[in-house]
């Protein structure tokens, strides 16, 4: 719930960031045809919406379950929620009860894994109109994208049996320096091995420095001067998670593809079944990984409306960074069927991740490079940007 | 209370499976205590992880003798003992380590004696190192 919060504080704040910009920048245009929506959006239902503060920039992974809303009834009927916004990824929830073997062995496990729902509704305050989307996405990771199905597992597996090796040691001692016997141990209740599990997590270092040494717990603790050679010497145990997070780190330009699908409909009032269909996005982005500091996004976006035209967009983007700073490039054509000719714009931007899933994006361009309308311009802007799906870094 | 394991000392073999759920990477050492006091001793100790299922399945025996016969009943009053390593890639992970108990000559037919489990939550920049205890009993 306090994400939620979280979350629903971000999104105001980055809406309201997002249509300052739009005021200044571009004009007449809608915000939708006109920001950069090449890489597929964390939330499809807000993005298809128009509401997607963060009009994400980076592939992401799901939630496991997200939402926000306003009253569904009013009175006797059922409504639309003036704002409404939740998303799921139902089989992320499910998965407790997987296996990692038929995680690694079922790809429509791993497809089911990675797929979330999200519905979102918006109520336009000068028309009063409401709309609603559904939403869906997927990723599909590359072979090097997921550590369940990489290759790389095998190795976190040889060093977590290391890592295991040393738990079994630290305890053995563990239960020498209480004077515990076996059957004792065994009649611990679940707070005190919580407690001893806890030790030895806080002590890592110095049993793994003991066990090199081939020293006693219970020696360590009786001398002086063995606690000061282990001061003096730093050791330090490399473990597990640290080598987890090292992949990971690794990972944010892997490749993979990344899907969405969202349908809007909109509605004169807020009662459900006056919804009738208003359009359909579909996008799709293809990341590629350019060496360690590199990658390539090129992705495409089609919006299918009730009425008219169906419009389209490509882009490109290249990356150059790590997974906390990344400058960009890139280039975007859209046919734009209410203005009569194409557009495209060209971009040079920044990324900067400086608390945990917070962003500021800064880029500056031209728009309309084609130059068809004689209008090209400069643009820049600076945004806060939020993910609220977890960033794939 | 500690986890007891009834079995019929008269019968089949006594087995033991590792089961993990969840999304987790996990590494173990089972470990089986003979304590008669005051001798405490591994009599049998095996290594395994959640990569593969089928070979995390063991009679419990002195391993020791395995070249000898060995009565199912010498099980009476043994500790079986598991400690893992758990980690994740994932953000928030449920997972459930389960001893599961069985008595039986051939895998594929076992009579289901009792489970011990623990089940927990780990988040990604976490290492859990749980712990599993289960005393054996003769009926």
């Amino acid at each position: 719930m306090k994400r939620s919060v979280l979350f629903i504080w971000c999104a105001l704040l980055g809406y309201e960031v997002m249509s300052q910009d739009f005021e200044k920048s571009w004009g007449k245009y809608e915000v939708d045809t006109l920001l950069l929506d090449f890489v597929v959006p964390d939330v499809p239902a807000f993005k298809a919406l128009g509401t997607d503060p963060s009009n994400i920039l980076r592939p992401s992974d799901v939630q496991k379950f997200a939402i926000a809303f306003d009253p569904f009834f009013d009175g006797s009927n059922a409504v639309i929620p003036d704002n409404f916004a939740v998303d799921f990824a139902p089989w992320k929830l499910l998965s407790g009860g997987w296996t990692l073997e038929s995680y690694r062995e079922n790809w429509i496990k791993r497809v089911a894994y990675n797929s979330s729902f999200s519905i979102g509704t918006l109520k336009d305050n000068e028309s009063g109109e409401f709309k609603a989307a559904l939403g869906y996405r997927v990723k599909i990771a590359g072979k090097n994208a997921d550590l369940l199905t990489s290759e790389y597992i095998n190795e976190v597996y040889v060093k977590q049996a290391t890592e295991t090796e040393l738990a079994k040691w630290a305890y053995d001692q563990w239960r020498k320096m209480k004077d515990l016997s076996m059957i004792e141990v065994s009649n611990l209740d679940s707070a005190a091995l919580a407690e001893r599990e806890q030790y030895f997590e806080d002590n890592l270092n110095l049993f793994a420095y003991l066990k090199d040494k081939k020293l006693t717990l219970k020696d360590y603790n009786k001398s002086d001067s063995l606690k000061a050679e282990f001061k003096k010497s730093n050791y330090e145990f490399v473990n597990v998670s640290k080598m987890i997070s090292d992949f990971n780190n690794s990972g944010w330009n892997a490749t993979r593809t990344d899907l969405a699908v969202a349908m809007v409909g909109v509605s004169a009032d807020s009662l459900v079944k006056n919804i009738q269909y208003a359009n359909l996005n579909l996008w799709v982005t293809q990341s590629l990984r350019l060496g360690k500091k590199g990658q390539l996004l090129i992705g495409g976006n089609l919006n299918v409306p009730d009425a008219g035209n169906a419009e389209f967009t490509l882009s490109a983007r290249a990356y150059v960074g790590n997974n906390k700073f990344r400058a960009y490039s890139e280039y975007q054509f859209i046919n734009q069927n209410d203005v009569n000719e194409p557009s495209a714009l060209i971009n040079l931007g920044a990324e900067f991740n400086f608390i945990s899933n917070f962003w500021f994006q800064f880029y500056a361009g031209v728009e309309d490079v084609l130059g068809e309308s004689g209008v090209s311009q400069f643009r820049s802007s600076l945004n806060l940007k939020y993910s609220f799906n977890e960033t794939a870094k | 209370m500690p986890n007891e394991i009834t079995f019929n000392p008269t019968g089949e073999k006594l087995n033991v499976d590792i089961q993990v759920t969840g999304l987790v990477i996990v590494s173990y050492s089972l470990r089986l205590w003979s304590v008669s006091p005051p001798e405490e001793k591994v009599v049998q100790e095996e290594i395994g992880n959640n990569l593969q299922s089928h070979d995390d399945f063991f009679w419990l025996r002195n391993k020791s003798q395995d070249h000898l016969p060995e009565e199912v009943a010498k099980n009476n009053g043994r500790i079986v003992e598991l400690i893992s390593t758990v980690n994740t890639n994932k953000d928030e992970v449920e997972y459930t380590i389960k001893m599961v108990f069985s008595q039986g000559d051939n895998r594929d037919q076992q009579t289901p004696l009792e489970d011990v489990f623990i089940k927990r939550t780990i988040k990604k920049s976490d290492g859990h190192h749980p712990s599993l205890y289960a005393i054996l009993k003769a009926q």
